[in-house]
């Protein structure tokens, strides 16, 4: 048993820590709500020149073919700085389908743009009024011979504005599971954007689909297999949404628990005062749990073993975390962090939207309790 | 990074199990057990001394002593498969009694314990809480006063485990009241049956027995003194150091939850299977998730080099696990249903009745050794920085 990292992987986070330092203050966080690009040029630019777009693509195909450990350092430091980034729909979800289930041809053709970061792809997942579920996935994908024709809408697809090409997830016939993946180029003929105003202002966009023809080329893998490829893609990814959640649980207590030093009142720091301080020691305990199980599950799938279970359970775990750390965080600051000015709030709502934006709690609790029931039968 | 065990190391746990098994009898474990350490038994003397025979004690302890000088992983992975099994830990004997006997033991002390605490023929209780020493410690009270060439020792433990049927009484007491107060606690060893030792039994809400201790006139030499007088604080700090990975161990709430996913799996409520309901597989997934949480934090108390770090990760482990162990007796009981109340000493009992204990025994699991409200202190002040 060895819980240390490399020296390597401590350089990483060192460099990356000191990069979003430099290139992602406040500022920048505070810039982006609203943009309609959603991530700065320049910050995207420092991303990719550290390699982090291609860090778990594989090398033939431009990528620096590192583990999920390394992965998880990468977004830890993104989420403790709210880096505005594309980097988890477009390395994480996009790459994954594409190396997962991508042809040779598909591979060839965006791995390298994506590891470089001059492509950025996104993903065409939820529906209005549907839930995370494959029974949300209606869209329907009428055949036409050779290819589909998509009519109906997606919404809270990410960076959509800016994507080289979408993802979609499309329903092909009645069976629960009867869902393809196709890429798109979200500025086709019969693809209409709407941006949605989220709780953080991130780029969001409903993306309504009009007769747009896709040839069957642009599926990706084999006709009826796009729900378990995607169901796997985005588990094993969970692995990245909880490093995200714990680096973000993480900045919010340094700003939290730095205030509680300076803010007096009663004529001492607010810290001094155990209904501040313990709240804020439980945070700190959930945060370290929820930061092992993600290290497990990074381990797990390093070395070849399963690891989709503990992903989700890391996710769920870390989820808890960040939602406890931003929230006591938030409460130290007291009526002054109800305030625009104040940064703990930019914490506070992206933890949140985080944690919904992945899936239903009660159905990956579900999910993770039947595998385990299953084995003991 | 690496969380799995070496192959020597998961032999070694395989083969402890093993050996547990075989020596354990009927008498010593109380099935997941809660402190079946503290049960005067004959069996489990024997089982003690069986553990000895074996080899099982002072592996970590150096090999100049009687120890076999081996990596703390090993007394980890011991303790473990103890506390899974049910059975009595290896104690507090060759734990912080002895590690502070090696460090802080003058050579006639070592010569005189060390052999006996490795064989395991004698018990010890520990005497540091007092009625107005609790959460506060520093505090205590009972009184040692200088005379000839010893003291003589006045007043009132509680919460001394084991006081009825060990042979050594390990005891703080103050002997420099003059001194702040953290600085003037010595540490004594002291003969159990000494005439001005009383030992009144205090019984427990989940039915053992823990005792008050009362010293009147007891005159203890220089010669059961440990280290230098006043330093008592600082040896007891020391020592959990030494300790702290295996403090908490997490087989009894490894078992509960076994035992308690099993019940799921199997029982029926109106004649339907509880696993089919959704709130039971949530509860699964969730019990789980939690369980391997618990693993994972003692697992970085075992890995913390810095004894800084170790300390505030054995808070954050101690505090994870009871709460876990709250939850899990919470929501297991209301799983449960009509005679989720019965207790395990009922045949009929849902899951043993295992859970009705629990909701009881995890009372102790949040405020023993160091109540999860002092643990929160020590994080927040030394892991977080905050002046609490």
């Amino acid at each position: 048993m060895d819980l240390d990292f490399t020296e390597e992987q401590k350089q990483l986070t060192q460099s990356l820590r000191r990069m979003l330092g430099d290139k992602c203050g406040a500022d920048v966080v505070r810039r982006m709500e609203g943009d309609e690009k959603g991530y700065p040029d320049d910050l995207w630019r420092e991303v990719a020149e550290m390699g982090l777009p291609g860090l778990t693509i594989s090398e033939q195909y431009g990528g620096l073919g590192l583990g999920a450990l390394e992965q998880v350092i990468a977004f830890e430091e993104l989420g403790r700085a709210l880096a505005p980034v594309p980097l988890f729909v477009s390395s994480v979800l996009a790459a994954g389908l594409l190396e997962r289930a991508g042809s040779e041809a598909q591979k060839g053709e965006w791995l390298p743009a994506i590891a470089s970061g001059e492509a950025v792809l996104s993903i065409a997942w939820l529906e209005p009024g549907n839930s995370f579920s494959e029974k949300g996935v209606q869209m329907s994908a009428g055949a036409t011979g050779d290819g589909y024709r998509l009519n109906g809408k997606k919404f809270m697809v990410q960076f959509a504005a800016a994507a080289d090409r979408l993802i979609v997830l499309v329903r092909s016939g009645p069976n629960p599971t009867d869902i393809d993946l196709v890429m798109v180029d979200p500025k086709a003929k019969g693809i209409t954007l709407k941006r949605h105003k989220t709780m953080v202002g991130d780029a969001q966009f409903e993306v309504a689909f009009d007769n747009v023809e896709v040839p069957a080329a642009d599926r990706l893998g084999a006709a009826g297999e796009g729900w378990a490829h995607w169901h796997h893609v985005l588990r094993t990814g969970m692995i990245a949404l909880a490093a995200w959640g714990i680096g973000c649980g993480e900045g919010a207590m340094t700003l939290g628990t730095d205030y509680a030093k300076e803010r007096e009142q009663f004529g001492v720091p607010i810290g001094s005062f155990q209904a501040i301080a313990h709240p804020f020691a439980d945070a700190a305990t959930l945060l370290a749990g929820a930061r092992m199980i993600t290290l497990e599950a990074a381990w797990a799938k390093d070395t070849g073993r399963p690891h989709t279970r503990l992903a989700t359970m890391a996710w769920l775990e870390a989820c808890d975390a960040s939602r406890t750390a931003t929230k006591v965080s938030q409460n130290a600051f007291g009526g002054i962090g109800f305030t625009r000015d104040i940064d703990i709030q930019l914490y506070f709502r992206r933890a949140r939207q985080h944690e919904l934006s992945w899936g239903n709690p009660d159905a990956l609790n579900e999910e993770v309790g039947t595998e385990v029931l299953s084995e003991l039968a | 990074m690496d969380f799995d065990f070496s192959e020597e190391e998961h032999a070694f746990r395989k083969k402890a199990g093993e050996y547990i098994a075989k020596i354990a009898k009927p008498g010593v474990a109380y099935k997941p057990t809660f402190n079946s350490g503290y049960a005067d038994t004959p069996d489990r003397k024997q089982f003690m001394k069986d553990l000895a025979k074996g080899g099982y004690l002072g592996l970590s302890w150096p090999e100049e002593y009687g120890g076999k000088g081996m990596d703390p992983v090993y007394d980890y992975l011991l303790t473990e498969e103890l506390a899974y099994q049910g059975m009595p830990g290896s104690g507090k004997g060759v734990g912080i009694i002895g590690k502070t006997l090696l460090r802080r033991g003058s050579k006639e002390q070592q010569e005189r314990f060390l052999p006996q605490i490795l064989n395991a023929e004698i018990d010890w209780a520990i005497g540091y809480s007092e009625p107005d020493a609790g959460s506060d410690l520093g505090s205590l009270k009972l009184k040692a006063v200088r005379d000839g060439d010893g003291w003589r020792l006045n007043g009132q433990k509680r919460f001394s485990s084991s006081a009825h049927f060990a042979e050594w009484y390990f005891l703080m007491a103050r002997t420099h009241p003059d001194r702040p107060k953290h600085k003037g606690i010595t540490l004594f060893m002291v003969e159990m049956d000494h005439p001005g030792i009383q030992v009144n039994p205090m019984w427990t809400i989940d039915g053992h027995r823990t005792n008050e201790v009362f010293l009147d006139d007891v005159w203890v030499p220089d010669s059961q003194v440990v280290g230098e007088p006043g330093q008592a604080f600082y040896y007891v700090a020391e020592a959990l150091d030494f300790e702290r990975h295996v403090l908490f161990p997490l087989g009894p709430i490894q078992r509960l939850s076994e035992i308690f996913l099993e019940w799921l799996n199997t029982a029926t409520i109106d004649g339907e299977p509880v696993r089919d309901r959704p709130e039971a597989k949530r509860l699964a997934g969730k019990i789980a998730r939690g369980l391997e949480v618990c693993r994972l934090q003692g697992l970085s108390v075992l890995a913390a080099d810095d004894p800084k770090v170790a300390t505030i990760r054995s808070s954050m482990n101690k505090i994870a696990m009871s709460e876990f162990g709250r939850a899990l007796a919470d929501e297991a009981l209301e799983m449960m249903g009509p005679g989720a109340w019965l207790s395990d000493s009922d045949p009929d009992a849902p899951a043993g009745g295992l859970y009705a204990r629990a909701q009881i025994a995890v009372v102790i699991w949040i405020i023993g050794a160091g109540s999860n409200e002092i643990q929160r202190n020590i994080i927040a002040r030394r892991g977080l920085g905050l002046p609490v």
